[in-house]
């Protein structure tokens, strides 16, 4: 890298690349891969809008949005464009309701819309997008740490066990072993149901929402290196309106 | 500067790549001035980065995942 | 023509600074190499600051008795496959280069050691120690792959890393070239 830098310096070019990160977030990125020349900091992607580069794919308000379409420009002295080079592998499969923050996975949280009634159930699912050629493991392994989601325990629901999907077999032909794992996309789905309406009234918010927390537990390989185990919170809030105690008109009710 | 510009266009035609996603300046189009943070905390601008012969700039995805 | 010459002399050197850009690029899109891409020269090698841990025979293993040898500091855990996959790697470098003057440890990150590590020990014969973090241990905090390999010249300065399952003869060259530096 270094070789390459002073290569690129010697043919008279400069060298700065940007992004939406921060100042801080580049600076461990440059520590770490020992890079040498200005990584800029574009935290509101105006400089990205500027160049009409802004990706408008993904979904506004997650934390993806605000990346460009990755691409390099060859520039003259006077800052005109000479050549490009564009990469068009990277995009980003719609967004459903929220996306969780989380290292090297994509999640997002759906389910629990609308409005719920105490003692109703209602599943909460938990879609997750692994990178090409990475898997994390499913449950029933032994040795490793399969990916599991529990929700907090609380008085205001009782969980079902979660279900997941069917595994797929993987040889690790190395170490002799065969292991269920995931790939790709998958979905947890956990339905709990509601309590009675005096558990659930004491814990709602102003607005009538209940916070339904909980935390995902995984621990991702890919081919050639295995991710240390993460935790990620992860909560939908629900809103939950009394029981229905409305009666209808005197003149229309069964006497 | 100009004749620097129209020489290497003659021999660029032959290599850009055509996208269906918007790709920023043209060739041939300068590029927007900008002033921004770098990893260290100083400000640089456009004029800083571009070398005596101009300069590479790449926009990329993200540092963190 | 005069300017076909020209036109042909800029197109090559136009087609050098594209391949300069797509490896800048990639490197700078997240590509990873797999760390360092080559020993760094002396000038350019940073100091680990000096931690001592337990084995798990309970002798104690500190970096700064180390000088003087290379040594090759490999994070793993026994629920990483390319980690066990790189043991007997690792093992081989160990017979090889241990009377020249190389020193092999490994850091286990399993949570349980005590009950894992023994069994594979035993496993792939290691004959190097497995070291046991402790909550003061800040070197392991910035570990976020396994396996991750550090590899230190004599005077326990950070020459080269690792990251991602490696090979005997990718290290070996490198573990040559510093037992031979002073």
């Amino acid at each position: 890298m270094e070789n390459r830098r002073v290569q690129i310096a010697a043919q008279g070019l400069g060298l700065a690349a940007i992004s939406y990160d921060s100042p801080a977030v580049l600076k461990a990125f440059a520590d770490r891969e020992h890079v040498g020349f200005p990584l800029l900091s574009d935290t509101d992607s105006k400089v990205i809008r500027s160049y009409g580069i802004l990706n408008e794919g993904v979904e506004k308000g997650t934390f993806t949005y605000g990346i460009p379409h990755p691409g390099t420009y060859l520039l003259d002295a006077g800052g005109v464009v000479v050549a490009k080079y564009l990469f068009r592998r990277f995009g980003l499969a719609g967004e459903k309701r929220e996306a969780v923050d989380a290292k090297y996975l994509k999640f997002s949280l759906a389910g629990g819309e609308g409005t719920l009634r105490p003692n109703q159930r209602v599943s909460l699912a938990v879609d997750i997008r692994l990178p090409r050629r990475m898997h994390v493991y499913a449950p029933g392994v032994t040795g490793y740490l399969p990916i599991s989601l529990k929700l907090a325990d609380s008085p205001a629901w009782t969980s079902d066990p979660v279900t997941f999907p069917a595994a797929k077999l993987m040889r690790l032909e190395a170490i002799h072993e065969t292991v269920p794992v995931y790939e790709g996309r998958l979905q947890l789905l956990d339905t709990i149901t509601l309590s009675g309406p005096q558990q659930i009234e004491r814990l709602l918010d102003g607005e009538r929402m209940l916070t339904v927390a909980g935390e995902l537990r995984y621990q991702a390989c890919d081919d050639r290196r295995c991710y240390v185990p993460e935790t990620v919170p992860v909560k939908w809030k629900l809103k939950v309106l009394p029981f229905d105690r409305i009666r209808a008109p005197e003149n229309l009710r069964r006497k | 500067m100009a004749k620097l510009g129209s020489r290497l266009a003659l021999a660029v035609v032959a290599v850009c790549l055509k996208a269906a996603v918007p790709t920023g300046p043209n060739i041939g189009e300068r590029v927007p001035d900008f002033r921004l943070m770098d990893q260290g905390g100083s400000d640089k601008t456009l004029r800083q980065i571009l070398g005596p012969k101009g300069a590479l700039l790449v926009f990329f995805r993200s540092a963190d995942w | 023509m005069g300017a076909k010459s020209v036109t042909i002399k800029l197109v090559s050197r136009f087609v050098q600074a594209l391949l300069l850009v797509a490896v800048v690029a990639a490197i700078v899109l997240g590509y990873r190499a797999g760390g360092d891409g080559s020993l760094r020269p002396p000038d350019r090698r940073p100091a680990l600051n000096p931690f001592r841990l337990e084995s798990l025979g309970g002798e104690p293993w500190a970096l700064a008795d180390q000088r003087g040898s290379v040594v090759l500091l490999n994070f793993w855990a026994t629920w990483c496959p390319p980690c066990r996959k790189e043991t007997p790697d690792l093992v081989t470098l160990s017979h090889t280069y241990g009377m020249r003057g190389l020193r092999v440890a490994g850091i286990t990150m399993d949570e349980e050691p005590a009950s894992v590590v023994p069994a594979f020990v035993d496993r792939y014969r290691v004959p190097y120690p497995i070291l046991l973090p402790d909550a003061s241990f800040g070197l392991a905090r910035s570990i976020n792959s396994l396996p991750t390999t550090m590899l230190l010249d004599r005077q326990g300065r950070v020459a080269r890393m690792y990251f991602g399952a490696r090979s005997a003869e990718e290290i070996a060259p490198d573990v040559e070239r510093l037992l031979s530096e002073k």
